[in-house]
């Protein structure tokens, strides 16, 4: 040990001071990054070096100062994963609400103006018609609130469809990203790999891939395993998305529901089990398909038992009845034209009057008994192949006529109800999730953020160390200065 | 709020945020209930209500249409019962004349010509009368959209005393023998009208041409028809008028008590369906009240909490 040497001692903590101070510095100025993790600088004493020759007699010798052993990145694994599988639960059922949300805002019921409100009207058009059969302008009413039903019918089913188109446009817009994030994640490996982790500061490069890695744990559910080498593989399903500084890309399915999405190595088939992509494809393959059937069904009841007694019935003019609605479901039923055009032909009697009489026909039996519909609870639903065509006799209807299901309102009413279960249901669920994810994305924040007070703290810590060692340094200088002098002196 | 024991600045804000946005949402809520004056918005607001409701809301559409259906039928009762009033009073008329032309021998050799003629006016009463509309439907005629007796006026056939004379073809009853309905309640139909065949009868045997017989048996004189047959068929033809007017009458009775039915059943569905979907306005503005309560107290906490730290008391 000499004097020399013990201004390199200062020296040392002059310059651990001042990363440590740095680190501060950097910690503070990062205090609101998303994604940002506390750096720690590791400082470390270093030992004396043996002194071979004249000094051998001491026998307490000091370190030789301190020195940097590096800057940690204070991360936390376990939260980590957790943070990225909360947020993939979260992502889907957001998703799942989302289109919950947008399925029901096309059932605004209960109102006065819905479908089932226009059903009602439709009964009760119906029903005046069995009292004044003969009347033109009651026939006349009937044919249109019946068109303005179905044509809320063809509306409602064009916008579950248009949802659906939406929902795949935006998975597709997802998909884009997910690849993107993939593949920088691999480039961000890549520049971790090649920057050794003692020579260049990586800590940064790792907090970025990790916030790609938190962005795509919201859009797909990933799980993430670190390598020996600082780099992430990220995993989804059972497939890697990244391996290492490899990549790869994930495809929507072209036709569809059901829709699916496909890995770019092999073409095999990926079904997500949570994020936003997971809960979209709910959408796209379950709830609309599903509601738009139930709703398909609500046309079909409507048509069969309908026209399954116009079959049965005669029309002002005293001929067989004529089919009222046309069409196969939801998106296509209509009021026959025919009928439409000539109100006169909607068969709402039970017989002709007596053949050679002049008298026009009063009887509304027929009508009366199609005004009485929802009081029944079951309905013929079948649809005759390529669906209730004008030209249709009671004879081709009569296979039609042997499947029953539930009544046209009863089967609004359940499709309204379902969706308001589903609908409910998600709402709660994505609140429960949304405590959830929030506790848990705080509690990685605690465990890796940046808290001012510490830092501060650790400022004042360090700027005290710094003048510490520079005090030491000028009083090393002083001892030296008066042993000079007195070697000259 | 999570028992960290490291707190930054970073995990207390996610946790403020997270708490005010909650607070805020719950406040929403209430606000639309209470802008709506309803607590049932969307379905999801309450599945199994609106369920309920939109089952109710059917429900009242048919009440409310049986409702309109029986006082329908019964302004047809109501026509049928004074229509068939006037007829009673007609053949009552019909009846002293027939009495007094069987009675009178002054008369009794030639008839009397203002007795026959004054029961040939009251056939064209009753005609007129068998020919009643309600809403411009004959009523009459049952199911079918025709004067009952079309040729009854027409010269020639429907007059007595003409060598043309034909009866059968002038009273032939030309309506449908299906009275008209109407529904009343789920299930149940009910006759608002009787037939003109079951009133006047058709043809020979109607009641018009009897009234045929007797103005002539009162021209003629003919005493022993006019107390014997005539008179007997009269009183026939009357008690069946009789009889059909107090049918109309006892279902005009059983309309008026199916409409209080209905009435009260509409109102019933009426105040449940509005339990289920009105949002109770003074519970909505008391929560929401205490709600708006909660949010500004969360507010000024977090303006307070996320105020200081270490750097503001360095110097």
């Amino acid at each position: 040990m000499s004097d020399f040497s013990d201004l390199s001692v200062g020296l040392s903590g002059l310059e651990a001071q001042q990363v440590a101070l740095d680190t501060v510095g950097q910690n503070v100025a990062n205090a609101s990054t998303p994604g940002y993790v506390e750096e720690q600088v590791q400082l470390s004493a270093v030992s004396a070096v043996q002194h071979l020759g004249f000094d051998q007699s001491a026998s307490a010798q000091p370190g030789d100062g301190v020195e940097v052993g590096g800057i940690e990145r204070l991360s936390n694994t376990y939260l980590q994963q957790r943070s990225y599988t909360e947020q993939g639960n979260q992502g889907m059922l957001t998703a799942q609400q989302t289109g919950l949300q947008a399925v029901q805002a096309n059932f605004p019921e209960p109102s006065t103006t819905g479908i089932s409100a226009q059903l009602t009207q439709l009964w009760q058009d119906w029903s005046t018609l069995a009292n004044n059969p003969s009347d033109g302008a009651t026939r006349s009413t009937l044919v249109q609130d019946a068109a303005s039903l179905t044509s809320s019918l063809n509306q409602t089913s064009t916008a579950l469809n248009t949802l659906s188109q939406q929902t795949v446009q935006t998975m597709t817009g997802t998909l884009g990203q997910v690849n993107q994030e993939a593949s920088q994640i691999a480039s961000l490996n890549q520049q971790m790999m090649q920057g050794s982790p003692n020579s260049t500061n990586v800590n940064e490069l790792a907090d970025q891939r990790d916030e790609l890695i938190s962005q795509l744990s919201s859009q797909l559910g990933v799980n993430v395993t670190y390598n020996a080498n600082g780099t992430a593989n990220v995993y989804a399903g059972s497939e890697a998305l990244v391996s290492g500084v490899n990549s790869q890309t994930l495809s929507l399915s072209s036709g569809g529901p059901p829709y699916s999405l496909a890995w770019s190595q092999d073409q095999s088939s990926f079904q997500p089990s949570s994020g936003t992509l997971a809960g979209n494809l709910d959408v796209v393959n379950q709830y609309v398909p599903g509601y738009q059937q139930e709703l398909d069904q609500v046309a079909q009841s409507l048509m069969g038992s309908v026209n399954n007694l116009m079959s049965t019935g005669y029309d002002l003019n005293g001929n067989p009845g004529t089919p009222f609605f046309l069409g196969t479901g939801a998106s296509d039923i209509e009021v026959n034209p025919a009928v439409a055009a000539d109100p006169s032909l909607i068969a709402a009697a039970s017989a002709p009057v007596t053949s050679g009489s002049s008298a026009t026909n009063e009887d509304g039996s027929i009508a009366a008994e199609v005004g009485e519909l929802p009081n029944s609870q079951t309905a013929t639903i079948g649809v005759p192949s390529g669906g209730w065509s004008a030209g249709g006799s009671a004879s081709s209807w009569a296979g039609a006529t042997t499947t029953t299901g539930p009544e046209a309102d009863t089967a609004y009413n359940q499709l309204v109800t379902g969706i308001g279960q589903a609908t409910s249901t998600a709402n709660n669920s994505l609140t429960n999730q949304q405590a959830v994810t929030t506790n848990v994305n705080s509690a990685l924040q605690s465990a890796t953020g940046v808290n001012t007070d510490q830092e501060m703290t650790n400022m004042v810590m360090y700027q005290n160390a710094y003048d510490a060692s520079a005090k030491f340094i000028s009083t090393v200088d002083t001892v030296l200065q008066s042993l000079l002098s007195m070697v000259n002196g | 709020m999570s028992d960290v024991s490291r707190v930054t600045q970073q995990s207390a804000s996610i946790l403020m945020v997270a708490n005010l946005q909650s607070g805020l949402a719950q406040l929403t809520q209430l606000q639309e209930e209470a802008a709506t004056g309803k607590a049932i918005n969307q379905p999801s607001d309450n599945p199994a209500a609106t369920s309920e409701v939109l089952a109710l809301n059917t429900q009242l559409g048919r009440f409310s249409q049986y409702s309109s259906n029986i006082s329908d039928g019964q302004s047809w009762l109501n026509t049928a019962d004074t229509t068939l009033g006037s007829v009673v009073k007609s053949l009552d008329q019909v009846q002293t004349d027939v009495l007094s032309g069987a009675n009178s021998t002054a008369q009794a050799s030639g008839g009397s010509q203002a007795l026959s003629q004054e029961v040939l006016s009251v056939k064209q009463e009753i005609l007129a009368l068998a020919s009643t509309t309600y809403n411009n439907r004959p009523i009459f005629s049952g199911t079918y959209g025709v004067s009952p007796y079309p040729q009854g006026g027409a010269s020639g056939v429907s007059d007595p005393t003409s060598s043309s004379y034909d009866p059968a073809t002038a009273y032939a009853y030309a309506g449908s023998s299906s009275p008209v309905t109407r529904v009343v309640s789920p299930g149940q139909s009910v006759n608002v009208s009787v037939t003109g065949q079951q009133v006047f009868g058709s043809g020979t045997t109607s009641v018009f041409a009897l009234l045929d017989t007797i103005s002539q048996d009162l021209a003629k004189g003919n005493t022993t028809a006019l107390s014997g047959s005539d008179l007997s068929q009269l009183q026939t033809a009357l008690s069946t008028v009789t009889q059909a007017q107090g049918t109309a009458g006892a279902l005009g009775a059983s309309l008026a008590t199916d409409a209080s039915t209905v009435s009260s059943k509409v109102a019933a569905i009426q105040t449940q369906a509005a339990n289920l979907v009105d949002a109770p306005e003074d519970q909505v503005a008391s929560q929401l009240d205490l709600e708006e309560t909660a949010y500004q107290a969360a507010l000024e906490t977090t303006a307070k909490i996320i105020q200081p730290s270490l750097v503001q008391f360095l110097s």
